[in-house]
């Protein structure tokens, strides 16, 4: 990182998944593997469509949803479990099931006890994201700085400001971490609800292109929603973490 | 505030079983606008001294007295000093400052003025508006040392506050710590295990044996207050110390 800039070494980052994707298509039939330029001028194609812009708009409000509820939750789930003994014995098997149990299987049982509605996909999300936030939380609150606790005790601070300003602050980098974490998983989860019971949204629209065998529109709709997160990450979540970490000096390791 | 620790007992447990007695029966007095310097080998006791006076923890047995009642620490304002800055990082060098005039309960329309007149005691105004982590070690302890000044403590407790500087560093600060001592209203109890340190700082050094901990003895040094670290008369009293503490 020290003789190319930034810039410089993510355009190389994303040249080479390119490259490398136009390279094995040369390998298959366009049927099987089109190339990145076939499946960009398809989305391109899709983009100008009005139900392109519906279906991504019901993909990206069910995974915010299911996230933001899941993320509320974790946070106050696991401040207690890192802090609290207790409820860290009670939630602990929780945590540890939820985190075994395959996506998957949420999506068909969501489907199966919601039926074909909002809900299905959100509480989906919600359970599979859930086990994974905590455990982030729940291991962020564990490596909080006692002495800084035990500071804010012997000036007599509130629990408000304790949490606030001692404990909060040092979670921030686990509530990042837990937000990509949760996106990415939300993502995988919503497309597989969006299959079963679903007559909207990405993975409903995956589905079809598959029942079509149509290889191009696959790609093109992975490829479309591959490109929200990464506009979510540069336009939402770098801005928010370099704003947060200004405190912090530059160090080179 | 006149505080006197009357036979205090402090066990902790193992982790592996059985107690660690680390206070003894203690006795130690410490008057009203007085600095007292505890001299003691490592693991005497001198942290869970101060913690007893800061209200972390309470004592097995005997009595905490303040003025002739009992203590109570949170009806108190302590400023404590640590080893290490213990700062808030994420926040500015005020705010840090400010943190603890919250915490006191100060108004908020009053913490700024206050905070602008601490830091210029410690010489960091020009600073106030900084992250800690922009600051050199001797000066984040600056900002720990104006903390606790803030809030206009009652009792001031500090714990080796230079034991982790440079020997030039903390010797600046020492001689900073003297220069306002005056201006604060505290009676510090300042735990060291320099014993130079100690005579230079203190109006009264207390001497701590190993675990379980008692005082073994008691100096008071007359020196005037602007003394030079290397005034004959307190070397005489460091080596005092050195013979009660059983190294010289």
């Amino acid at each position: 990182m020290t003789r190319l800039g930034r810039p410089a070494v993510w355009l190389l980052s994303v040249a080479s998944i390119l490259l490398l994707w136009t390279a094995l298509s040369a390998l298959f039939p366009p049927t099987l593997l089109p190339g990145p330029w076939i499946v960009a001028r398809r989305l391109g194609e899709l983009a100008l469509r009005g139900d392109f812009w519906i279906h991504l708009r019901a993909t990206i409000l069910r995974v915010a949803a299911g996230f933001v509820i899941a993320f509320v939750v974790s946070v106050g789930a696991g401040i207690l479990m890192g802090s609290r003994r207790t409820v860290e014995g009670v939630l602990e098997s929780w945590v540890l099931v939820g985190l075994t149990i395959p996506g998957l299987c949420w999506a068909v049982l969501a489907v199966m006890w919601f039926g074909i509605t909002e809900t299905a996909p959100v509480f989906a999300i919600f359970v599979v994201v859930l086990p994974m936030l905590t455990l982030n939380m729940w291991h962020g609150t564990k490596s909080v700085d006692r002495d800084l606790v035990e500071m804010a005790r012997v000036f007599r601070a509130s629990r408000l400001a304790l949490l606030r300003d001692v404990v909060l602050p040092q979670l921030l980098p686990f509530c990042l971490a837990g937000a990509r974490l949760g996106f990415a998983l939300g993502w995988k989860v919503v497309v597989l609800s969006e299959m079963f019971g679903l007559s909207s949204g990405v993975g409903y629209m995956i589905n079809r292109s598959f029942a079509a065998y149509s290889m191009d529109d696959v790609l093109a709709w992975t490829l479309g929603f591959t490109l929200v997160m990464f506009a979510f990450e540069y336009a939402v979540m770098l801005p928010i973490e370099r704003r947060l970490v200004r405190w912090r000096p530059a160090v080179a390791f | 505030m006149r505080l006197e620790m009357r036979g205090v007992t402090k066990r902790f447990a193992r982790a592996g079983g059985g107690t660690l007695e680390v206070l003894d029966g203690l006795h130690a007095v410490i008057e009203p606008h007085g600095f007292v310097c505890l001299v003691g080998p490592s693991g005497a006791g001198k942290s869970t001294i101060l913690n007893l006076l800061a209200g972390l923890f309470t004592p097995d047995g005997g009595e905490i007295v303040a003025d002739g009642k009992p203590f109570d620490p949170a009806r108190h304002r302590i400023g404590y000093v640590f080893q290490k800055p213990r700062l808030l990082n994420w926040r500015t060098v005020r705010a840090n400052v400010e943190f603890a005039l919250e915490a006191a309960g100060v108004a908020r329309e009053r913490r700024a003025a206050r905070a602008r007149d601490v830091l210029a005691l410690v010489g960091l105004e020009q600073f106030a508006d900084e992250y800690p982590l922009a600051l050199s070690g001797g000066m984040q302890q600056r900002v720990a040392i104006a903390r606790a000044l803030a809030i206009e403590p009652e009792v001031l407790l500090m714990d080796e506050p230079f034991s982790h500087l440079d020997e030039l560093t903390a010797r600046a600060q020492r001689r900073e710590l003297l220069r306002f001592r005056d201006t604060i209203a505290a009676s510090v109890v300042f735990v060291t295990h320099n014993a130079l340190e100690a005579v230079y700082l203190g109006d009264r050094v207390c001497v701590l044996s190993p675990r379980p901990s008692r005082i073994v003895a008691e100096l008071k040094v007359d020196a005037p207050r602007t003394r030079p670290p290397e005034d004959p008369a307190l070397l005489a009293l460091e080596r005092d110390v050195l013979r009660a503490l059983g190294v010289e």
